[in-house]
């Protein structure tokens, strides 16, 4: 085996990938190539420090928005807005700001993930389960090895490794150019560039509907979000019949109503809640409330 | 009553609905939600327990929208951080404290580990990100997925002697992307 030959095989022995036979020539080679031992120990190295990422970062599918645990935690959010502002942090005006879309960066996988890896595959390869290089390290306490050590010893590990994402988290957070680098502009800063949001198909939208009836004292108001293709609504209505269920329906601008939810009005006469309707926000119109058949208010574009 | 308070709340400026953090929010459910899930389960081995630290990563997410959406670091890492965060959290409070105060040589307190070098998830998801798609590809194969060079050759279509020489150049590509941030070259 020359020893360019085996320079190549170091990288997949340094993780493991190596089938016995070779790793077993390689290992071979390795007691007499200097040159190459230091291109293992680099190899291992590096390898070492991907432990620091979990093997389901590569899961790609998307989720189903309309899992009820995204819809718990919009409402948890909610909650969370509505409360009166407590100690005054900066991320805390956030989601009020007008800000162009989300510049969310994928990190990509691979590109078409055949068959693709779900939740439930277990990764076996995970490194917190097997050994990752063929080689056992008989040099005890050299710093390399203590932190290939912290970095392979799976659970434990993990949780000493958290403290010190914490920390960079921490500090990487507070700060919009610590890094040093030249990255992006804050996105502060790209709103005000006339150009507009650079994403205006899946971009975040939002309307306000409001209204009142003067014959049964009902108000309402409602806040729309849209995704791809539903639509969350956030409804607030009072001087509503304390305790009564009523039915949600939202009206497009063609074809029939829909049926939203029917919800029970609290013992104050009030509603508050969020539902979501599977329709465009250009074609929703108005939003009303209903009980036994009678309209108690509607809620409509400004 | 109801009018009058309502009324009240209203000029007043009350908080609109975040629509914008809750857009955010969703978008990245989608994006992130099944990876994030699949990690919080194997961490908490507990489907319950782990749809709850996912709530609680993306509430916190909401809460830093903004640092999240300039689009300068890796999302996906800092949840994935975020979520191991807030299951080490979980697991400590749980745990008698006096029995824990004592430094034990296995759990090294964090500024060691910090000051050592160890880097952190959205450091090397970002240095993976620097690299071509093929090296990517390929490390993800032979490290994450613990494929074989042979197995992992049949997955991306190429010879297992390309998998081999990929995985070597893309570990060192790797290592120099790293070496920027952590010092990792010598």
């Amino acid at each position: 085996m020359s020893e360019m030959q085996c320079r190549e095989l170091v990288g997949a022995y340094a993780v493991g990938a190596l089938e016995p036979p070779e790793a077993a020539r390689l290992a071979d080679h390795l007691l007499t190539c200097n040159r190459c031992r230091h291109e293992l120990d680099e190899a291992e190295d590096t390898a070492a420090f991907m432990a620091a990422v979990p093997p389901e970062a590569f899961i790609d599918e998307p989720a189903d928005p309309n899992d009820p645990l995204l819809l718990r935690t919009l409402h948890a959010i909610r909650l969370e807005a509505a409360a009166p502002p407590q100690v005054s942090r900066p991320a805390q005006a956030s989601p009020a700001q007008p800000a162009a879309g989300p510049q969310l960066r994928a990190v990509r996988g691979e590109g078409g993930a055949p068959g693709g890896a779900g939740p439930d595959n277990g990764f076996p390869g995970w490194s917190g389960q097997r050994a990752r290089s063929h080689r056992r390290r008989p040099r005890a306490g050299s710093a390399s090895q203590q932190r290939r050590h912290l970095a392979f010893a799976g659970a434990a590990a993990a949780a000493v490794l958290v403290l010190a994402g914490g920390v960079l988290l921490g500090t990487s957070l507070a700060g919009d150019d610590d890094s040093g680098t030249t990255r992006t502009a804050p996105i502060a800063q790209q709103t005000v560039e006339p150009t507009g949001p650079p994403s205006n198909a899946v971009g975040p939208a939002s309307a306000g509907l409001r209204g009142s009836d003067p014959a049964t004292g009902a108000e309402l108001e409602v806040a729309v979000s849209a995704s791809d293709n539903f639509l969350t609504l956030d409804l607030e209505g009072t001087n509503l019949p304390a305790g009564q269920d009523v039915e949600i329906y939202a009206a497009p601008s063609v074809g029939n109503e829909v049926l939203v939810a029917t919800l029970k009005v609290n013992a104050a006469g009030v509603l508050d809640d969020s539902k979501t309707v599977k329709m465009a926000l250009a074609d929703l119109v108005s939003i009303s409330v209903r009980a036994a058949g009678e309209t108690l208010v509607t809620a409509k574009r400004p | 009553m109801g009018g009058a308070a309502r009324a009240e709340r209203g000029s007043s400026g009350r908080q609109l609905p975040p629509a914008q953090g809750e857009e955010l929010i969703r978008q990245i459910y989608v994006e992130h939600g099944r990876a994030l899930l699949a990690y919080a389960t194997r961490l908490t081995g507990d489907a319950a327990a782990a749809e709850d630290v996912v709530q609680e990563t993306l509430v916190r997410a909401w809460k830093h929208s903004e640092a999240l959406s300039d689009g300068s670091r890796s999302v996906r890492g800092w949840l994935l951080t975020v979520a191991r965060n807030i299951v080490t959290d979980r697991a400590r409070a749980r745990r008698a404290r006096p029995t824990e105060v004592a430094e034990n040589p296995a759990t090294p307190p964090m500024e060691r580990d910090h000051s050592d070098g160890v880097v952190d998830t959205m450091v090397v998801l970002d240095g993976l990100e620097t690299l071509s798609a093929e090296h990517r590809r390929v490390l993800i194969e032979v490290y994450y997925r613990g494929r074989t060079t042979a197995e992992a050759a049949e997955v991306l279509g190429v010879p297992a002697g390309t998998v081999k020489s990929r995985t070597y150049y893309a570990l060192r590509a790797l290592r120099s992307a790293l070496g920027d941030v952590v010092g990792v070259t010598r």
